[in-house]
């Protein structure tokens, strides 16, 4: 017999009901994390039937609940504690093709009536259930981009919103909200068709590179580029995540005196702001950075003297500061070691008790 | 009875109806208690209406079947032209691979932007989320494949289901069959008596005059039953046929559903492999490690890409090489059987002596039917094209 629970380079492969308590435990963080439109939480589904954002969809799709069985088991990354991206294709992939599979299926029925003849029909039946569920999520790609015009400025100059949701390199959800303008130019980057503005690939290509380092470097690349203007840039991370589901989650810098009993259950999320101070009568005050951070701290701090010389110059240059904070989500039992975190620290950050 | 039943052809010793009375003698007084023998037939009875109904019901579903795997064929030439154009992105991004070079890291960012340092290029598209995007379209292809195997796994068993549901029918039409026919045997017995026996007799004596009677309610009965007969003996035909290219069309989907399912395995693990080095891609910590790991997963990318321009290119010559011809096939029988069933109509409208007893010998004999033989020499067509195809699989 399969054990429930295999490990292998950095990966945890569950099976069966551990599939399923990972599952739970992961949407009940992720809906206490009360997530704001800076995090890769996507669209509410208007249709879904028990509501949630579309990361609470896609772990729900990874759950024997919803696909009964189809699947026998779930990868989760160790280091994220989140499934892995084969996992998140896979869901993304059913999604794709669910409308073209309960097409071609018979009536429910007919389904019903043969399920228990023989085991291909009885697949038929679970698919229909599972597929019709899928679709009633209603769930977008969890990879994607999407620009909006937020104001023309004359000159042929505008000013406008980036949004780039992926799974960064240790496979956390992160948003990207970039906020740029644009200076006319021969060959730009972003070209307009009435308001609706469309990046070129290239341009996407660059934030998908450059949105795994951190903010900062994501807003100094941007800035590299001929014709725009950055005025921030926003990085919203969900993770790790950390549940006594997971038998062998080693995510960074986690503190070693979180208890993993079987129901303990903790999630980050942390957001990361570069902003541009477009005033420049602020004093320097105004421009200082603020981190709120517990487990990261901002890499300036680590710089050669030569590196911090370059570096400086280019703080003054761009009059930009950085903002860092991070939440928690936690099991009862968990939340006295997250506050003395911070506490060592000394942050003050929000941690909500996940409801047992 | 036992020597009249084992006359008629085809009649197997344990299908003897035994409850026709016993047959008379040559020389004696016709036995009219068969006109008061009640023939009860197995199953529904059968009208000519019923048969066709019978046959377009199967003829439906083999046609949904067929349906099916146009479906896949046309799914197929979509493919052929997604894949050559998916090859040439490949080799593009591996273009893009081989010059890459690292730009992360605190000073290759501070380079960019200081002042007096050279702009950066043109920003390049990510060989990163080429990569992913690829997997996607590949995992999104391997899973259509595995929705399809899945589908023509339930089609085979409804095809099973299908042929077990004719064996009965045909198994049923046989018996009575044979029990039309030993009727429509017994009646003609009968009115071969009774003709010499009305030879015998006073024109206008009541005797001859009963036998008359007797004589035109057994023609009324062999009308009826001699209809029945060709209707069963159509109906094993027909049936029979349809069962052979039923099972024709099993085979043809069993051999796609092992094909299909042998390439969603051998692409599903290029996948698996592909996938982990993304992961290792994402988690790389340096710059060579990436680049060989990004090489990996283009190779392991285009493997799988191979993999299913093959599977699409042998499946196509499979569809080229037996589809049609299945198709074909079906359509012959459809016209054969349009045929037949029009003959059964016929007789159903009249039905002189004459006619019945040539409809009666054609039910019974199983001469050289000219229709079967063309539709079992397409079905021997399409066999010898399927063992053809031994080594495309």
């Amino acid at each position: 017999m399969k054990s429930a629970v295999a490990t292998h380079r950095g990966m945890q492969v569950l099976h069966g009901e551990r599939v399923d308590a990972y599952v739970e435990q992961a949407v009940a963080l992720l809906q206490a994390a009360k997530l704001s439109a800076q995090y890769p939480i996507g669209s509410v589904s208007r249709t879904s039937p028990q509501g949630g954002s579309t990361l609470t969809g896609y772990l729900r799709a990874m759950g024997s609940r919803l696909h009964r069985g189809l699947y026998p088991q779930l990868e989760v990354e160790l280091l994220s504690g989140f499934p892995s991206f084969k996992e998140w294709t896979r869901v993304r992939t059913d999604v794709d093709l669910c409308g073209r599979v309960l097409a071609d299926l018979p009536a429910p029925e007919i389904l019903r009536e043969r399920a228990a003849l023989d085991a291909a029909y009885g697949k038929q039946l679970l698919k229909f259930l599972y597929y019709s569920e899928l679709l009633q999520l209603g769930l977008p790609p969890f990879e994607g981009m999407a620009i909006r015009l937020q104001r023309r400025m004359g000159d042929g100059a505008a000013r406008f919103q980036l949004v780039l949701d992926k799974l960064d390199a240790v496979g956390l959800p992160l948003r990207c909200t970039a906020e740029i303008s644009q200076q006319r130019s021969a060959d730009p980057l972003i070209t307009l068709r009435g308001d609706r503005a469309e990046a070129k690939r290239e341009l996407w290509g660059m934030l998908y590179r450059v949105v795994s380092l951190d903010a900062e470097l994501s807003f100094l690349q941007l800035q590299s580029l001929p014709g725009l203007h950055v005025h921030s840039v926003t990085i919203g991370t969900v993770g790790p995540l950390c549940c006594g589901s997971l038998q062998d989650a080693q995510p960074l810098d986690w503190p070693v005196s979180l208890c993993w009993q079987p129901h303990a259950a903790v999630l980050a999320c942390a957001i990361e702001t570069v902003q541009r101070s477009e005033q420049p009568e602020l004093d320097q005050e105004d421009v200082s950075d603020r981190n709120n951070d517990p487990l990261s701290s901002l890499w300036k701090d680590a710089l050669s003297a030569a590196a911090r010389r370059e570096y400086e110059q280019a703080r003054t240059r761009y009059r930009y500061r950085i903002i860092k904070d991070r939440k928690f989500v936690a099991d009862r039992a968990n939340v006295a070691a997250l506050k003395a975190l911070c506490t060592q620290a000394g942050t003050q950050n929000l941690v909500y008790v996940v409801p047992p | 009875m036992a020597v009249l039943c084992s006359a008629l052809p085809g009649y197997p010793e344990n299908m003897k109806p035994d409850s026709l009375p016993s047959s008379p003698e040559p020389s004696a007084s016709p036995h009219r208690e068969i006109l008061d023998h009640a023939v009860r037939y197995e199953g529904q009875g059968l009208s000519v209406q019923g048969l066709e109904t019978l046959i377009d019901r199967e003829r439906s579903r083999q046609n949904a079947q067929v349906g099916q795997l146009l479906q896949l064929r046309e799914r197929n030439t979509e493919l052929q032209q997604a894949l050559s154009h998916e090859l040439l992105r490949l080799r593009e991004l591996t273009e893009q691979v081989l010059p890459d070079k690292k730009e992360s890291g605190v000073l290759g960012a501070l380079a960019k932007v200081l002042p007096g340092r050279r702009r950066a290029p043109m920003p390049r598209a990510s060989v990163e989320q080429l990569l992913r995007e690829q997997y996607t379209v590949s995992a999104h292809r391997v899973k259509e494949a595995a929705e399809f195997a899945d589908r023509l796994q339930v089609s085979e068993r409804e095809l099973f289901d299908e042929i077990d549901g004719m064996n009965q029918r045909m198994i049923e039409s046989s018996k009575n069959k044979a029990k039309a026919a030993s009727f429509v045997r017994g009646l003609m017995e009968f009115q071969e008596q009774a003709a010499v026996q009305l030879r015998r007799l006073p024109s206008d004596s009541v005797e001859a005059l009963q036998l008359h009677a007797d004589i035109d309610r057994s023609r009324r009965l062999l009308a009826e039953h001699a209809t029945q007969l060709q209707l069963f003996h159509t109906a094993v035909d027909r049936l029979g046929l349809l069962k052979d290219s039923t099972r024709m069309l099993v085979d043809t989907v069993a051999a796609l559903r092992g094909d299909i399912t042998q390439y969603v395995m051998a692409a599903g693990e290029k996948l698996d492999l592909v996938s982990r080095q993304l992961r290792a891609i994402g988690t790389a910590a340096d710059a060579t490690a990436t680049l060989i790991e990004m090489k990996r997963s283009l190779e392991a990318l285009n493997e799988s890409m191979n993999q299913t321009t093959r599977f699409v290119a042998e499946t196509q010559r499979y569809f080229r090489e037996n589809l049609d011809q299945l198709v074909a096939s079906l359509e012959i029988y459809d016209h054969e059987t349009r045929a037949s069933l029009e003959v059964n109509l016929e007789l159903s409208r009249v039905a002189d002596g004459a006619r019945v007893e040539r409809l009666v010998q054609r039910a019974l004999g199983e001469g050289d039917d000219p229709m079967r033989s063309r539709q079992h020499a397409a079905l021997r067509a399409l066999h010898a094209g399927r063992d053809r195809r031994g080594d495309v699989t």
